[in-house]
Parts: C-alpha cells; sequence; structure tokens
C-alpha cells in the first residue's frame, strides 16, 4: 500500500502532471467562483483540450476542476449570496450572514481550512477502499452489473428535489434517448432515421452543455441576473482558536458523511451539504443560531461538498461506472484516451490510478495555497457584468462541443438540449435524473440482455446469485422506503399527541 | 374553470411526452423485438417507450387534478423569453454559419449581436469586445490546445 502511495505521488509530483493538476484548480476555483458555469459543462469544453495529453494528465485535471470548483464555489456563496456552484447553495444561509457582520475572513477561511482537511481525508479513504472495491468487482457479472445500476436508478430518482414522478419521468427518457444509435450487441441502426451523426447515438458532450450550460443562460439572461458583492474588508483569513473550536466536530462529521454519501450512485456532491447542515443544526447546543451566521453551519456542509468529491470517484475508479453527471464526464475524458475505468484499472494502469489518486491530494494543497491569497483576485472577477459573459460562455459551450467531433450536427443537438432544459427547469423537470439514466442506460441494457441470454430468458438469476440478489434488495428497500417511512412517521406523531393528550 | 398558467403548462409539457413516448412506442415496433430469452434490439427500447409514456400519462392526469398549486415557474417576463429566443436563434444560424464563413467572421458577427441586443452595450464595446474575443479564443483554442475549429474562404 504505502510503495503504491509514494509511486502515486512520484507520478503527481512530474511536471507535467503538476502543471495539469495546477490548471485544473485554478480553472476549478474560477468557474466555482463565477456563477452561471459549473463543472460539468467547464470538464466538457475543456475535452478536446485533452486530446493532446497523457491519459494520467488529462484526468488530473478534469478531477482537478472537480474539486477546486468545490472550494471556488464558496467564495461567492459568501460574498455575494449566490452559490458558484451548485454545492455551495447551503453556504449562502451562514457564510453570507457571516460576512454581512464583518466576518467574511472567517468563513472564508474555515471553508478553505474545512475543505482542505475533508479533501485529505477523503483521498485517504479512496487509497483505502478503492483497491479492495475493485478486487471485489472483478467477480461482477452481468446480473450484478445491472443490480448495482438499479440501486443507482432508484437513488436518482428517490433524491429528487422535486417531484418523484418527473424524475422518474426524466430517467426513463435518459434511458429511451440513450437507445439511440446502433445496438450494442447486433448493431442494428436504432432511431438513427439515416443520420450519420445520430449513428454514433446522441453525443454526452452536446447533451450536457446543452441542458447544464446553454439553459443556465438562457435562465440568467431572462432573468436578468445582478449580482452585488457584499462590500466589506476582508481580514483575519485564519480561523481562531474560537473558530475551530466550533468547527472541528461538524468539519469531522462532514468529511465522514460526504464520502460515504458521495460513493452512492446519483447522490453527488449537493444533497451531503444538506444533510451535513441539517445533522449541525441537530447536534448543536444553539440551533438557533443557525441561519443567523454559525460557522458550524459553513465549516460542515463544504468539508461534506470536498469529501463527496474523493467519495464519487471510487465507483468510476473501481467499477467504471459514473456515480454522477461530473463522474460521466470524467468517464467520457477516460473513454476518449483509450482507458476503460473499472476493475482492472488498478492493475492495467497502476500509474495512472495511483497518480490521480495521490494529485487530489497535491491539488488540495494547492488549492489551500492559491485560495487563501487570491480572495481579492477572485472578488474583482466577481465584479465583472453578467451581460459580458454570457456570449463567452455560449461560444465557449459551442467550441467544447465542436472541438470534439467537429460535427456542426452536434452543436445543433446542444442547441435543442439548451432548449429542452429551459424548458424543463421553467417546468420544474431535473435535468440530472435524466443524464444520469443516459449515461448508465447502455451499461443497463447490455448487462440485462446478457443476464437473459445467459439464464435463457429467466429473470431469477438476479435473485439467484448472492451479489446481485443483495444489490437487488438494496434496490427494493430503497424503492420501497417513501412508502414505509411515511405511515411510520404518522403513526409516531399519532403516539406523540396521544401521550401530550 | 379555468387553471393558471403553470398549471397549464404543466398540462402542455406532459401532453407532449406522452405524444413523444407514443410514437417512441410506434418507432420500436418497426425493430426485432427477439424473445425473452434472445432478446433483439428492439427490446429494450420499447420497454422504456412503454414505461415512458405510461409516467407521461399519469403527470397529465396528476396535472388534471391539480388547481392552483404546481412546482412549474411562473411564464417569463415577456421581456426575458424575447432575450432567451434570440440568443437561441442566434446560436442556430451561427452554428450554420461557421462552415460557410469560418470560426473567425461567423464568432465576430455573433458576439456583437450577443452584446448589443441581448443585454445593450455601446457599440465600441461591442466590436472591440467581439474582435478581442475572436484574437484570444483563435489563440488559446486553435493555436494552442489544437482544437479544430472550422476555416472559411478568407482563411480563419
Amino acid at each position: 500500500m504505502f510503495e503504491s502511495i509514494g509511486f502515486g505521488f512520484a507520478v503527481a509530483l512530474q511536471p507535467a502532471n503538476l502543471v495539469a493538476c495546477f490548471v485544473g484548480v485554478f480553472i476549478g476555483t474560477l468557474i466555482g467562483v463565477l456563477p452561471g458555469l459549473g463543472p460539468v459543462a467547464t470538464m466538457s469544453l475543456l475535452l478536446p483540450a485533452t486530446f493532446a495529453m497523457s491519459p494520467t494528465a488529462s484526468i488530473i485535471m478534469m478531477a482537478g476542476i472537480y474539486y477546486g470548483a468545490m472550494y471556488g464555489g464558496s467564495t461567492t456563496s459568501i460574498l455575494v449570496n449566490i452559490p458558484g456552484e451548485a454545492a455551495s447553495v447551503v453556504t449562502c444561509l451562514d457564510g453570507y450572514r457571516m460576512a454581512r457582520q464583518g466576518r467574511a475572513g472567517a468563513a472564508l477561511g474555515i471553508s478553505a481550512f474545512g475543505s482542505f482537511i475533508a479533501g485529505t481525508l477523503s483521498v485517504l479513504g479512496v487509497m483505502l477502499l478503492a483497491p479492495p472495491l475493485a478486487r471485489a468487482a472483478l467477480g461482477f457479472g452481468p446480473p450484478e452489473v445491472f443490480a448495482l445500476l438499479l440501486i443507482g436508478f432508484t437513488m436518482i430518482t428517490w433524491l429528487a428535489s422535486g417531484s418523484r414522478l418527473k424524475a422518474v419521468l426524466m430517467a426513463m427518457l435518459g434511458l429511451f434517448l440513450g437507445t439511440v444509435g446502433l445496438d450494442p450487441i447486433n448493431a442494428t441502426p436504432r432511431f438513427t432515421f439515416g443520420s450519420i451523426t445520430l449513428s454514433d447515438g446522441i453525443g454526452l458532450v452536446p447533451m450536457i452543455m446543452g441542458l447544464f450550460g446553454v439553459a443556465e443562460v438562457l435562465v440568467n439572461i431572462e432573468q436578468g441576473l445582478r449580482q452585488e458583492v457584499f462590500k466589506t474588508e476582508i481580514r483575519g483569513l485564519f480561523p481562531t482558536r474560537q473558530d475551530w473550536k466550533d468547527s472541528a466536530g461538524p468539519i469531522a462529521r462532514g468529511s465522514v458523511l460526504g464520502f460515504f454519501l458521495g460513493i452512492l450512485p446519483g447522490i453527488g456532491a449537493i444533497i451531503p451539504t444538506f444533510i451535513s447542515y441539517g445533522l449541525e443544526k441537530r447536534v448543536s447546543r444553539h440551533p438557533e443560531r443557525f441561519g443567523t451566521g454559525a460557522i458550524e453551519g459553513v465549516a460542515g456542509p463544504e468539508a461534506a461538498n470536498n469529501a463527496a468529491t474523493g467519495g464519487s470517484m471510487i465507483p468510476l475508479l473501481t467499477l467504471g461506472i459514473a456515480p454522477n453527471v461530473v463522474m460521466a464526464v470524467l468517464l467520457g475524458a477516460f473513454l476518449i484516451q483509450g482507458v476503460q475505468p473499472g476493475p482492472l484499472l488498478i492493475n492495467e494502469h497502476p500509474q495512472l490510478f495511483w497518480g490521480v489518486v495521490a494529485s487530489m491530494y497535491v491539488g488540495n494543497v494547492m488549492l489551500l495555497v492559491l485560495n487563501l491569497p487570491l480572495i481579492g483576485l477572485w472578488v474583482q472577477l466577481l465584479r465583472v457584468p453578467y451581460a459580458i459573459l454570457f456570449p463567452l460562455v455560449l461560444l465557449f459551450s459551442v467550441i467544447g462541443v465542436y472541438g470534439v467531433s467537429g460535427n456542426i450536427w452536434d452543436v445543433v443537438i446542444m442547441i435543442v438540449f439548451g432548449a429542452v432544459g429551459y424548458a424543463m427547469r421553467k417546468l420544474a423537470y431535473e435535468p440530472a435524473p435524466l443524464v444520469l439514466a443516459f449515461v448508465l442506460g447502455k451499461l443497463a441494457e447490455e448487462s440485462i440482455r446478457q443476464s437473459l441470454l445467459m439464464s435463457r430468458g429467466s429473470f431469477a438469476i438476479l435473485i439467484d446469485r448472492p451479489i446481485a440478489g443483495v444489490l437487488l434488495a438494496i434496490a427494493i428497500v430503497i424503492m420501497a422506503a417513501p412508502a414505509l417511512v411515511r405511515p411510520l412517521k404518522s403513526a409516531l406523531a399519532l403516539t406523540r399527541s396521544a401521550s401530550a393528550g | 374553470m379555468t387553471r393558471p398558467a403553470a398549471v397549464r403548462a404543466d398540462l402542455w409539457a406532459a401532453a407532449g411526452l406522452t405524444a413523444f413516448g407514443i410514437a417512441a412506442i410506434v418507432q420500436a415496433r418497426t425493430l426485432p423485438f427477439g424473445t425473452i430469452t434472445r432478446p433483439a434490439a428492439g427490446f429494450f427500447p420499447m420497454c422504456l417507450a412503454v414505461a415512458l409514456t405510461v409516467l407521461a400519462a399519469a403527470v397529465f392526469v396528476r396535472s388534471l387534478r391539480q388547481r392552483g398549486e404546481t412546482t412549474a415557474a411562473t411564464a417569463a417576463a415577456a421581456g426575458g423569453f424575447a432575450r432567451g429566443a434570440a440568443t437561441l436563434a442566434a446560436l442556430l444560424v451561427y452554428a450554420f454559419a461557421l462552415d460557410a464563413v469560418g470560426f473567425g467572421v461567423a464568432t465576430f458577427l455573433l458576439i456583437t449581436f450577443l452584446f448589443r441586443a441581448i443585454e445593450p452595450q455601446r457599440w465600441i464595446v461591442a466590436l472591440g469586445g467581439a474582435l478581442l474575443t475572436v484574437v484570444v479564443t483563435h489563440v488559446v483554442f486553435r493555436i494552442w490546445l489544437g482544437v479544430r475549429l472550422p476555416i472559411g474562404p478568407w482563411g480563419f
């Protein structure tokens, strides 16, 4: 283990990989600071730039953008009360309040240190958990993979923030759109209508850039986004002893929570922040302080979102399954480089696996060093009007899509998905279940068809095999949970009111 | 009894998705379905198309029952919607113009339009900003990063 970690650091500290890591975390922080351009769109945009890079350097850079965005997002939440990145929504609640009380420095400081500690712990978690998981995954056949994907699908829809029915509908639409192109087993064209572009299937990059990049711009220009940076002198970035005392518990709990939730399919980095905030409020002796500028409300969620980025790398690196949309783009980066992530990755590409894991630690150090002195620069950046920024975001989206395929029709597909994404936001349909189901769909189809071939048409193969059976049972429990929890809650409420009466 | 605009929008969206699902079933029928022991190319799409239609119909029925409350956002302000539509139209024209006139000219025209028409800037800012954008993106993406961008009749 220690030998592998040492090897990883030797790879990560090579000049080219060090530069890739720096570029990744710098760009990540930048787009994290700027509202309206998230890590998904940025990573998609930069995919063509990775053609000329080595596989290790390109994945190091892409991963850096993801966890760098988590650091940057908190700056905008604290200073502008607009989340620079979706995973920093909760930080607005107490971070902005702290800024208004003249404690912007403390909020930014604890957010950076908390993120660093959580990032470091999550890297340790990846180092310890990924190799045994990859070994276990070697025994996975099509039924186990399908059962695991079922957990992913149920989690995606179960955790939807809006209507669950609409989320399931979007997941189904994503699965259906994933069938466009050549059939993965017989190569029969499906829904291509004679188009060469559609023969390859709908591209993930145009879909993501449309649904997340273009749609976000359309919503923002419709609302006329105006951002006002809170004018305050930022001082005292190093937390005081009392700040540390108040934040140590939330950082530790946020790290553990974020890491383990991040591993689960469909969770991503956003949900752990909400759970961490709720947990801190519950365990606090003064829950009434939350929402009025409590440092625990910043430290916990910021630790959780950074730890989740490390956790979400595990299913991708060990099983080859993208647990969230960002990891789907990272999977795309792997495939562009001709590397298939999965159980064999550690043995076949040890320099890539251990190099990327070690680079995440190096990147966290860079972010800490980068963020504290550059806060002033990020504040200046936040003063650039959105009217200047949005044409550039749209242009970069077009370049990103065209750069991957050199096909104008992919740009048209992006524009269509931009319009669809805009309509979805207006009608409260979430794009994440659609994209994630689209990504997992091909693997789901392959695995269920192969399972049925293996069992001569019997679905019992999903129960007969122990691992598949356990995974299927978990999926069923998750699916049934809302129906079980609701009567339990009302029964509890009834008992309480009866005993009170 | 008239329904609020947001509920009507919800209904139209669910109806559109139901229609999409039915069209998907019709198309999936043209593919070989196979058998349960040997599923063919149409097996998975047909199952998904049926599920999609049923779910969309369920959302439609639920929206019909709603009188006032919905999770859908209220309609956009007319000006805001026009800005979004103009931006999408400009992007579409830009996409088709790229191959014909090349990246440089098409991008200059797109950025000038977006700077002037969507969130109006002074002409000097619009033209200068567009020119600067073309030069910087050319250097960064085409020269440094080696991204293939369309070349027009004028060589840029």
